[in-house]
């Protein structure tokens, strides 16, 4: 018989091994930071672009 | 870089949108076609069923992010039709597009590969190599390589705008 799910044990033990790990947390951070971390740089970026395309207020030596 | 035209919502939407697509390209091409490694492959090596199913659900958080950031870069996309009134080039947002996925790259792999090691591009006696090699091609030069796609795209536009 097909079973509808062939393969909960290795399944459930997988899932198991993810949330009873130690380091559950460090492992979600190293997921999350590359992408924290990227968005942090666009913003960056758009700052810069924005400050480059400022018009220059004009000196009195203009 | 803009010549002093609005163009700052349709840089922002292809940064993101290339962080997100550039997340996908190295799930779908490195972890899953050709299989070279997993989220946590250094740490848990899937060597047999279970450790593969581990890393697969990180895989799986991997994807359900860069889901998001699309998703993110998605609708500051549509927001951008209406906030530049003037009609770029596509090379303006294929330009932040493809520096987004090189700015994804240079990041990852410095803090995966390179800080944490939770994987390496291609695992082996030559890891660095390839570590090294990602991060100066996809990472750096894919930056270059935007950055160069959208000026082109920015000149085309102001002169043609000035037309």
């Amino acid at each position: 018989m097909i079973s509808s799910c062939p393969d909960c044990a290795t399944a459930r033990a997988a899932r198991h091994l993810v949330f009873a790990d130690d380091a559950f947390w460090i492992h979600v951070w190293s997921v999350v930071l590359p992408f924290m971390i990227s968005l942090l740089l666009v913003r960056a970026i758009l700052r810069r672009v924005e400050r480059a395309d400022r018009p220059r207020e004009r000196t009195p030596h203009d | 870089m803009t010549d002093g035209l609005p163009a700052r919502p349709l840089i922002a939407a292809g940064l993101v949108l290339g962080i997100g697509l550039g997340g996908f390209i190295d799930g779908i091409v490195l972890h899953q076609i050709l299989q070279w490694h997993n989220m946590l492959s250094s740490i848990v090596p899937p060597t047999d069923l279970v450790d593969m199913k581990y890393n697969m659900v990180w895989d799986g958080v991997f994807h359900a992010l860069t889901w998001t950031v699309t998703l993110v870069g998605i609708a500051m996309l549509f927001r951008a039709r209406r906030a530049d009134r003037i009609t770029w080039p596509a090379a303006v947002l294929y330009g932040p597009m493809v520096a987004g996925w090189g700015l994804f790259d240079l990041i990852e792999g410095l803090i995966d590969h390179q800080l944490l090691g939770i994987h390496h591009v291609h695992p082996g006696a030559e890891q660095l190599a390839w570590d090294l090699g990602f991060l100066l091609i996809g990472g750096v030069g894919l930056v270059a390589l935007g950055y160069a796609i959208a000026r082109a795209g920015f000149a085309r536009g102001a002169a043609r705008h000035r037309a």
